[in-house]
């Protein structure tokens, strides 16, 4: 990444941005590794690949870690697991782009608050993946609501909070071990009431004006720092400039903690101050404001579906916010900001689709779906490797027992890279974390 | 399918005025009643004057009624959303829009809820839209580390000016493990029941300094007189199982009615609850160890409780926005193995009973008409509400969302002259 930062032109970036050719850092890197599993067909299942119409009785075939084969006519080979989909559905994993889990820990000792480095404004330097705690039993908890893929995000106590990572949610001993492989980095911004209400006393930024001021300061100090790397001068290496400069040269995306609309076009104004590229607006519950902008910015939009007012920059959220923007071709996706919403991100999905039903006007199943897999797959930059049901990529899939948009579907099987990570059937055999194993309280009753 | 709801709605906005003019029959629908006649398919509900006359197949319509048919759609009570702080809040964060408890430590048990509940919040509106027809106010625990965070009262969502509120219906006791400790905290609350026994026999004891487990007000002590005589019951946030054993010892003991709110680790003592008839309320999405208080917390809970026999109460949405979303957790906890019977009565006729309340929270001759029209399963996102009674009058469900909606997404505006043409 710092050679690649190198060679680009802050206005090269503008045009030619793209995260999935980002380089991986070469510091901690992950050493995430596909675990072997058998070869394994669901047969008979009505599969949303999130990439085109619903598949009817249709088979989804798992090897090597991979989709190999996917249709209603698929033959499975000999020797080859077979799951009965009969009456089921097959969706891709879902994939959560705005989760503290690991930051922000269960159980929720003081110790645990990992996930907001509250000690200044700009804390740009400091990585979510150095405060993730990988036996966070709220990983498995979503596990068993079908998520596959996570982004997790420092919090949004000042301007710049923080590089974000993208894991995959498996049971691993390190974070490294859950890092997904070659995936860019992301950085977290956060604008309006969270910098404000939580700088220190005495600190800025004290306004709303004072958030500005500080997003401009730390952006004039990173276009300096980058000038001197293109120049190739020497100059100690910063970290918190690092990933500002990352954020400048496209390489690191943008994920905005953003609720009103107004705040989102200074926003978009800096960006063209500071020719960056906003990734996405994150909580956004305004964006049906300003829709149409979204769509001819080509900024992305992750939100809830109708989580409102608590606080005041949420009061005007409304129910149909994610059917505007889907309607006026935003790049929309639901996230979950929480560990027990991150469970059930396929009913927000549900939600947002009935608001759509109830002005008249239906999103489908195969739109629906794309909010919570193939579209943050493609905000940060992975979309080639997952989000979706495609022969050759990740065998990253959730086996529901019912219509996954209904309140009843249980994710009875979740598989990651083809390995079975939650089976219903063999609940027992589904991975706790160290917290959870041996509680006392857990095998009272059985 | 979205022609033939809009035509209910506005049959049924017509009849508002004339509610209590004449007799109301809701004909042909799949009728959930929580009550002993389970679900009715086909089924009539007759209304008159507030309240439901007959609930069947075979319900005679007397002459001038007004009949509306509503085949195809499914009929449950109107939703309770229980320990909710809707109509005290507006909005939740850092602001003066938010009172959820008493700022003195004077007044604890005698906060009272019906005055901070303000009739015109944004938030009634909204949970209306969700089936919610009453809400069970609750305080948060106090000023001072007061253990009694005050009285909670039963809020109807009617439309209008005034708010209906039953108030005093309970109590509620925070352990305030942090501030006490436990082996104090159990041991203020007996030592204070015996103060208010002694208070209810002799008021005069307070004037003359004889109450001393704690610096009384009478306010406090004179709320707190019908939770020591067992007329009304004495809710305890409470997640621990070991927990939840002392308060039901407490209970028995001191022959207080309890119920436990909370209670994530409730399913390990279930039979336990089940024996001494306490009633739970439970959100079916708690099954992380937020703390270690609750490091049994499971998605099984609900199930466990109802299968060891204990009087269920589901919540779900926390703070006041969110209480329109019960009917969801009701659904959660169906998917994770409650019957659907028992869910639905575990939103709307237990908490009605356990708070006290016998006229309302079921589909029954003799109850007030407070009930939930719906395209389809109630329990269901995708499921549209097609009206709401409450007092057996069709209830405004349009919110301030809606306006928001209308001023700014065209499919919003669209729609909403579709379904009220004269009024736009």
């Amino acid at each position: 990444m710092i050679v690649r930062a190198c060679l680009l032109g802050v206005s090269m970036v503008i045009v030619g941005w793209s995260p999935a050719l980002a380089t991986p850092e070469d510091a901690y890197p992950s050493t995430y590794s596909v675990q072997a599993a058998p070869p394994t067909a669901i047969v008979g299942a009505s599969i949303l690949t999130a990439e085109g119409p619903v598949l009817q009785k249709a088979t989804i075939l798992l090897s090597n870690g991979k989709i190999s084969e996917i249709g209603p006519g698929v033959e499975v080979p000999p020797g080859t697991r077979i799951i009965d989909g009969a009456g089921k559905w097959v969706t891709p994993g879902i994939i959560d782009i705005h989760s503290h889990l690991g930051v922000f820990s269960s159980p929720g000792v003081p110790s645990m608050r990992n996930g907001n480095e509250k000690t200044g404004k700009n804390t740009a330097e400091v990585w979510a993946e150095h405060s993730i705690w990988p036996q966070d039993p709220g990983f498995e908890m979503a596990r068993r609501g079908g998520v596959t893929t996570l982004a997790i995000l420092p919090g949004s106590a000042n301007l710049f909070g923080g590089r974000s990572v993208t894991i995959k949610n498996v049971p691993s001993v390190s974070v490294q071990g859950m890092k997904f492989p070659d995936a860019p980095y992301g950085a977290k911004m956060a604008c309006g009431e969270n910098p404000i209400v939580y700088a220190a006393r005495g600190n800025d930024p004290f306004t709303r004006m004072g958030n500005m001021a500080g997003f401009r300061a730390g952006f004039i100090d990173a276009q300096a720092y980058l000038e001197k790397k293109k120049k190739g001068e020497s100059q100690k290496q910063d970290h918190r400039l690092e990933t500002l400069a990352g954020i400048l040269s496209g390489d690191i995306t943008t994920h905005i903690h953003c609720y009103r609309a107004d705040e989102m076009m200074q926003m978009i104004d800096l960006s063209k101050e500071f020719g960056f590229r906003i990734g996405a607006f994150h909580h956004a519950t305004e964006a049906y404001k300003i829709a149409d902008t979204l769509a001819e910015e080509g900024i992305a939009i992750a939100t809830w579906a109708d989580r409102w007012g608590f606080k005041l920059e949420a009061y005007d959220a409304v129910p149909l916010n994610v059917a505007a923007l889907e309607w006026a071709g935003v790049h929309t996706m639901l996230h979950s900001d929480s560990a027990v919403l991150v469970q059930r991100l396929n009913l927000e999905a549900a939600m947002a689709m009935a608001s759509a039903q109830r002005a008249g006007e239906d999103i489908s199943r195969e739109d629906a779906i794309r909010w919570i897999t193939l579209n943050p797959a493609v905000t940060l930059g992975i979309a080639d490797k997952t989000g979706s049901l495609a022969p050759g990529k990740m065998a990253d899939i959730v086996l529901w027992s019912a219509d996954p948009f209904s309140v009843y579907a249980i994710a009875e099987k979740v598989f990651i890279d083809g390995v079975m990570v939650v089976n219903r059937d063999d609940p027992a055999a589904d991975p706790d974390s160290d917290f959870l194993l041996g509680q006392p309280v857990i095998g009272a009753v059985k | 399918m979205m022609h033939r709801s809009v035509i209910l709605v506005v049959a049924l906005a017509g009849l508002a005025v004339s509610a209590f003019a004449e007799p109301i029959v809701l004909r042909g629908a799949r009728i959930m009643t929580a009550d002993t006649a389970g679900t009715i398919e086909g089924g009539t509900i007759l209304i008159d004057k507030g309240r439901i006359v007959a609930v069947g197949r075979d319900v005679h319509i007397p002459a001038g009624a007004t009949v509306v048919d509503v085949a195809g759609k499914t009929i449950t009570p109107g939703f309770i959303a229980t320990d909710s702080v809707i109509g005290m809040v507006e909005i939740s964060g850092g602001s003066d829009a938010s009172e959820t408890s008493s700022r003195i430590g004077r007044i604890s048990a005698g906060y009272d809820v019906q005055y901070a509940i303000n009739p015109f919040s944004a938030t009634i509106p909204v949970a209306r839209k969700g089936g919610v027809t009453r809400a069970i106010v609750m305080p948060n625990p106090g000023a001072d580390n007061a253990t009694f965070s005050g009285q909670a009262a039963i809020l109807s969502l009617v439309d209008g000016a005034t708010a209906e509120v039953i108030p005093q219906v309970g109590i509620i006791w925070d352990m305030r493990t942090s501030a006490y400790g436990r082996g104090a905290t159990f041991v203020q609350l007996r030592a204070d029941l015996q103060d208010v026994r002694r208070f209810a026999r002799d008021p005069a004891l307070l004037a003359k300094g004889e109450l001393g487990s704690r610096e009384w007000s009478q306010a406090d002590l004179e709320a707190l007189v019908p939770i020591s005589k067992g007329t009304k019951p004495l809710a305890v946030r409470v997640n621990r199982a070991s927990d939840i054993l002392t308060l039901i010892d407490i209970a028995a003991s001191e022959k207080i009615r309890l119920i436990l709110v909370g209670a994530a680790e409730g399913w390990v003592v279930a039979d336990q609850i089940a024996r001494a008839g306490v009633p739970v309320v439970i959100d079916p999405s708690d099954n992380l160890p937020g703390n270690f208080d609750e490091i049994g917390a499971t998605s099984d809970n609900a199930a466990k409780l109802h299968a060891a026999g204990v009087q269920l109460i589901l919540r779900g949405g926390s703070a006041a926005h969110d209480a329109g979303k019960v009917r969801l957790f009701a659904g959660l906890a169906i998917a994770r193995g409650v019957p659907t019977e028992a869910a639905l009565r575990a939103v709307t006729v237990t908490p009605a009973r356990v708070w006290g309340m016998s006229d309302f929270g079921a589909l029954a001759p003799g109850q007030i008409a407070d009930l939930a029209i719906w395209s389809g399963d109630p329990f269901e996102p995708m499921t549209e509400l097609n009206a709401l009674y409450i007092g057996g009058e069709a209830q405004s469900l349009s919110s301030r969302q809606d306006a928001l909606e209308r001023r700014y997404i065209p499919a919003a505006r669209a729609s909403a002259s579709i379904a009220k043409p004269e009024q736009e």
